[in-house]
Order: structure tokens, then C-alpha cells, then sequence
């Protein structure tokens, strides 16, 4: 997944007939003609970015039915295209024991041996040969060769392809689309959290103003205690003014006379005086819906009421 | 095949995805508890804010103390003032009927915290009185 820096590698020519390669070091892979298919041509453009589109449309009628990847690079005015298959590179990659981990870069031939000069052997049943600059295969014996070419000592080109897993399941450009998209959704849900986390702090802000306007105590709970304390106060007061005016509005009988109101915050007195049974009842007819405690004594009557 | 496999990167937007949806969703319940803090902190602001200004303003318990004690009805009626910290008094020793309910009916009529009321028959007419008003 990493560039490997600074390392040599291993090259490996690979073609269907290759033997298997035992190892497990990182490699090189010069494919072999057999695995694409190449042609020099003339474009009308100029840089390998423009000629990019037409690479399908050069190939089309010709390829076999599959899926293609393809690549150029250029030499001189003309350019050298290539199609292969990206699948069928990765299953014989596969069949030939190489774990695509493995791989550090993958060439064609015709970029890593086209200055070969006459006919090279490649294993131990093929050759190489450049035929009007395109490099192909042979199997030996059918040209004499001029010696055998060392791999190992080739100093290979900057064009070398990238073989991906998953291009014959998702061609490369829908794969970004979806990265894109994917991109895109995760922005949206980074963007709607920062939002959040916005709106929570400003929302701290607003909760502590409230509690600097307010002259607040600092803790919530300070504060229900000291509302429990003023609701109290508050609850007591309205008891307080509805027992007085109840016994300031009584309608007394018999000479009765109201002699006394003694309040503290816990109860409220009242003391009456001349107080006989007839107009007790008549008090206590007129405070029925008030809770009270009374006593009466020597015509005089006490009425307690809690707060 | 050294260059970053676009899976890959998909991969890291899709733990990326998640760990964000993660983190919204707890801002998300953290926001929704923020927000009731606020409006439990309005609410009982404005509760102890009401009460405090009915109850618990000196300033304001003493100037209408003083309106309701500038009356024409109390003018020759002899009632100390007595003012600490925390409350004011009032004393007299003989209050006259007309002054006794004009008085009761302005304290018990205006949000005071009446925490002490003596009122005590001396005859027909007259009467003691002692108010004990806290702040």
C-alpha cells in the first residue's frame, strides 16, 4: 500500500508459460507480449492526458470480448497504447505464487525491452524480439539469439501501470465517484457535528448569562433550594393574608369581639372575647372550609391556625 | 500497485463516516440536555427572580413602607420605625381604628413577608400594633 523506498527489487518476466516463482521478496513484473495488446500510433493530440479517451475507441473491434484496462505513454511524436486485462494479470499472478502484496511495480515488455537488439532469450523456452519497435514473443529456436538477457541488471522505465484489485468488479472512475460521494457524506455529517458543537457552546453561553443576570447561586441545586425557600415564604404569605381577612370579615354575634391577632412565621392567633356557644358555632360555621384548632374557655375563644 | 488503493481510502471515509455519525449522535443527545438545562435555568431564573422582587428587595420594601406611612390617615398616629439589615419594624403603642385598618390593609394588600403581626385591643378605639416586614 506504501511506496517502498529506496529498495532494489527483484524483476520477474511474467507470462502464462512462466514456471512458478518461489519467493516471497518484493518484485518487478516485466508482462510478457502475451498479456496485452499494443500499437504505436499518431494521435491528434498532444499530451497523454487528451489521448487518454480515445485509448478505447483505438482498440475497439479488435480486443476479444472482456474487460480492459488500458495505458499509453509517449515516444517522440507518437504514442504506444496498450489494453489488457486486469483480471487475468491478477489471476496468473495468483497461479504463479505471487501475492499481488508483493508487487512493487508491473511494466509491459515493449517499454522495458524495446532497445533490445536482435532476439534475447527470456526462460528457457522463449525469446524476445523487436520487430519495427514493438517488442515481441517467440518461442526459441525459431530466431537465433543473441544471448540472454539479465533482468535483474535492467534499468526499467517510469512506465509502469497500477493493477488493482477490484477494476474488473468497478471500473476506476465509478470507484471514485462513490470515494467522492463517501467523501462528501462524511463532510456533511463533520460539518452537522461542528455545527452542534457550536450550538452547544453557545447554549453554555446563554445558560451562563442567565445565571450572571439573574444573580443566581452557582449550582442548580443552590438555586431549586433557595426557590424552595422563596415559594415557602411565598406559600405562607398567601396563607397568612387569607386567614386574617377570613377573620377580619366575620360577622360576630352576641357581643363577641375580636381582642387579639398574634402571627409568627408558624401560626397566626386569634383571641376572641364574650364568646358563648351560640355565636362559637357561628364561628366556626363561617371558618368551615379553614383548618384551625380552638379552644374555648371562660368565654373566651383561641384560634390557632398553622402556616 | 505502491500507490494508495482507492478501497482503502474508502475504508477510512467509512470509519471516518462512522466515527462522525458517532460523535453527532452523542453532541446530538448532549445538545437535547444542554437545551432542557437552559430552559429549566430560564424558568426557575424567572421563578426566583418574580419572588426575590416581591419578597426580597430592600430598597423597594422600605420606599413603600415609607408611601404608605406618609398617609394623611396616620398623621398624627405615633409609629417607630425600627430598620436593620435583614427587616423593619413598626411600633405604636396606640393606634386609632381607621389608621389600624388603613395599615392592615396596605400590608396585607402589598407583597411583603409579614413574619411577625401583633395587634392587641386596648379598648373600643384604640389599639397596640407590631409589624415585623423581612427581606
Amino acid at each position: 500500500m506504501f511506496p517502498k523506498f529506496n529498495k532494489q527489487f527483484k524483476t520477474i518476466f511474467l507470462d502464462i508459460e512462466s514456471n512458478n516463482f518461489n519467493t516471497h521478496d518484493n518484485v518487478n513484473i516485466i508482462l510478457s507480449p502475451s498479456l496485452y495488446w499494443v500499437k504505436k500510433v499518431s494521435l491528434p493530440v498532444k499530451s497523454i492526458r487528451d489521448a487518454k479517451p480515445l485509448l478505447a475507441s483505438i482498440f475497439e473491434d479488435i480486443l476479444p470480448s472482456g474487460i480492459y484496462n488500458y495505458d499509453l505513454y509517449k515516444s517522440d511524436d507518437d504514442f504506444f497504447v496498450f489494453a489488457y486485462e486486469n483480471k487475468k494479470i491478477l489471476e496468473l499472478l495468483d497461479a504463479k505464487g505471487l501475492k499481488s502484496s508483493q508487487i512493487n511495480h508491473i511494466y509491459f515488455a515493449q517499454s522495458e525491452l524495446s532497445n533490445l537488439k536482435g532476439a534475447m532469450k527470456i526462460n528457457k523456452t522463449q525469446s524476445i524480439y523487436v520487430k519495427d519497435e514493438i517488442v515481441v514473443l517467440l518461442p526459441c529456436c525459431w530466431i537465433k539469439e543473441s544471448g540472454k538477457i539479465n533482468l535483474n541488471t535492467l534499468q526499467l522505465s517510469k512506465h509502469h501501470i497500477n493493477i488493482q484489485q477490484y477494476t474488473h468488479l468497478i471500473d476506476e472512475k465509478s470507484l471514485y465517484k462513490i470515494v467522492g460521494l463517501s467523501a462528501f457524506f462524511t463532510l456533511l455529517v463533520f460539518v452537522q457535528y461542528i455545527l452542534i458543537l457550536q450550538n452547544i457552546n453557545q447554549f453554555n453561553i446563554k445558560t451562563d448569562n442567565i445565571f450572571s443576570s439573574y444573580s443566581l447561586k452557582p449550582t442548580k441545586m443552590q438555586n431549586l433550594f433557595l426557590l424552595k425557600e422563596y415559594e415557602k415564604i411565598d406559600k405562607k404569605q398567601i396563607a397568612l393574608r387569607r386567614y386574617i381577612a377570613n377573620i377580619l370579615t366575620l360577622n360576630l354575634t352576641d357581643g363577641t369581639k375580636l381582642t387579639m391577632l398574634n402571627s409568627n412565621t408558624k401560626k397566626l392567633i386569634a383571641i376572641f372575647k364574650n364568646v358563648n356557644k351560640s355565636s362559637y358555632k357561628n364561628i366556626k360555621m363561617q371558618l368551615k372550609d379553614m383548618k384551625y384548632s380552638s379552644n374555648l374557655t371562660s368565654n373566651k375563644l383561641t384560634l390557632e391556625f398553622k402556616l | 500497485m505502491n500507490r494508495i488503493n482507492p478501497l482503502y481510502i474508502l475504508l477510512l471515509i467509512f470509519v471516518l463516516f462512522i466515527f462522525f455519525t458517532f460523535k453527532l449522535n452523542y453532541a446530538n443527545d448532549e445538545l437535547s440536555e444542554i437545551q432542557q438545562n437552559y430552559k429549566e435555568s430560564s424558568k426557575l431564573a424567572i421563578k426566583i427572580d418574580n419572588i426575590k422582587k416581591a419578597y426580597k428587595d430592600k430598597n423597594r420594601v422600605i420606599k413603600k413602607i415609607n408611601n404608605i406611612l406618609k398617609n394623611s390617615v396616620l398623621q398624627n398616629i405615633d409609629i417607630k420605625r425600627k430598620i436593620t439589615n435583614s427587616k423593619i419594624i413598626l411600633l405604636s403603642n396606640s393606634i386609632n381604628k381607621s389608621a389600624l385598618n388603613y395599615l392592615i390593609g396596605k400590608f396585607l394588600n402589598n407583597s411583603f413577608d409579614i413574619t411577625k403581626l401583633n395587634i392587641k385591643k386596648i379598648d373600643n378605639k384604640k389599639a397596640t400594633l407590631e409589624v415585623e416586614i423581612r427581606w
